[in-house]
């Protein structure tokens, strides 16, 4: 019992250190909030199985960043709503007209016309990691990490032409 | 162009990270909403597995019984045929000694049954231990204990009961035994 509540509060401070990592993800593969909540719900589900076999063998943001990708990737939307935890946030992204948020739409709208892999690549890429650590996290080498990065900076470069 | 471009993106996803930081997003009170009721959903299944997975344990048990049941019943049918023809005097003392010979084969293979179940105990126990150890760390430890050993009780009792059974092969064998010295003599 008493594990059981160290595990709880062991994996909740891990989600407050990783949140934006995960809310970033989230939102970078939905259309809308609630779709952002059912993700999230999604990869705390996920992070949770896996918290006991992760525990200490491996980075922490790494394997955050891994399952969270992996979980937005895969996850098959339902028809039907499940039930999903509620996101204690004051803004909403999506709706928001602030200077700043519209600055976030901004780089919404060119990551999410993207891939699915691609958006993973170019988010991991943003957030300055190498393309060692990319290729480890996506499950490809470093050198088709290069080459998918000269092509979606190709492809953003072309978006940015059309408009 | 491209590089002031990729730039305006850096610089978005950290006011990105920086307005998130602001943000509690998700409160301890749901986390921990989502983790018990993840756990009550986990330990239900496990549940259900420790009542389907024993029960499918006991199914193939009683499968592999039944096969090998009807395999020994033909083999003791066999042997009653055989033992049936001796009755009608046949005095052809060759013939009947292959016969008696074949039945006491026979009888020794059908023994093979309890060299199952003394099998299936450790077996069902081995795999039992694997399975509810690696799964089951959320379940208490006096449940796995009081199926293992209703699990082994079951076991123990099919046991005796194919022991009885062995010791009236064990009269047939003698029997049998007696019957194919006497044709040795004649």
């Amino acid at each position: 019992m008493e594990n059981k509540k160290q595990k709880e509060k062991d994996f909740a401070q891990m989600v407050k250190r990783n949140k934006n990592t995960i809310y970033t993800v989230c939102y970078m593969f939905s259309k809308d909030q609630d779709e952002v909540s059912d993700l999230f719900q999604e990869t705390l589900i996920n992070l949770w199985n896996g918290f006991d076999s992760f525990r200490g063998e491996c980075d922490v943001r790494s394997w955050v960043w891994r399952v969270t990708l992996n979980t937005c990737i895969s996850a098959e939307r339902k028809k039907k709503k499940s039930e999903t935890i509620p996101l204690s946030m004051e803004i909403n992204l999506f709706t928001d007209t602030d200077s700043d948020t519209k600055q976030i739409q901004q780089l919404y709208s060119r990551i999410n016309r993207l891939g699915m892999v691609d958006r993973a690549i170019v988010l991991l890429w943003l957030e300055n990691m190498s393309y060692e650590e990319i290729g480890q996290i996506i499950g490809i080498s470093t050198k088709n990490v290069s080459v998918k990065l000269v092509r979606i900076k190709e492809q953003l470069r072309n978006m940015s032409d059309e408009q | 162009m491209e590089h002031n471009e990729l730039e305006e993106m850096r610089e978005q996803m950290a006011l990105l990270n920086r307005k998130l930081d602001k943000e509690e997003i998700v409160s301890d009170e749901a986390i921990s909403e989502m983790t018990q009721k993840r756990i009550a959903k986990i330990q239900r299944r496990l549940i259900a597995k420790m009542i389907i997975v024993p029960i499918i344990f006991f199914i193939l048990l009683g499968i592999i019984g039944l096969v090998l049941g009807i395999f020994c019943d033909t083999l003791y049918y066999r042997i009653y045929q055989t033992t049936n023809e001796l009755k009608s005097a046949n005095r052809n003392l060759m013939r009947n000694t292959i016969r008696i010979k074949r039945a006491l084969k026979y009888n020794k293979i059908t023994k093979i049954n309890t060299a199952i179940v003394f099998l299936c105990i450790p077996i069902t126990t081995i795999v039992s231990l694997i399975y509810f150890g690696t799964k089951s760390q959320a379940v208490e430890q006096w449940v796995l204990t009081a199926i293992m050993a209703i699990g082994l009780i079951a076991l123990a009792i099919y046991f005796i009961i194919d022991i009885r059974k062995n010791v009236m092969n064990n009269k047939v064998e003698d029997v049998l035994s007696q019957v194919l010295e006497e044709l040795e003599k004649e």
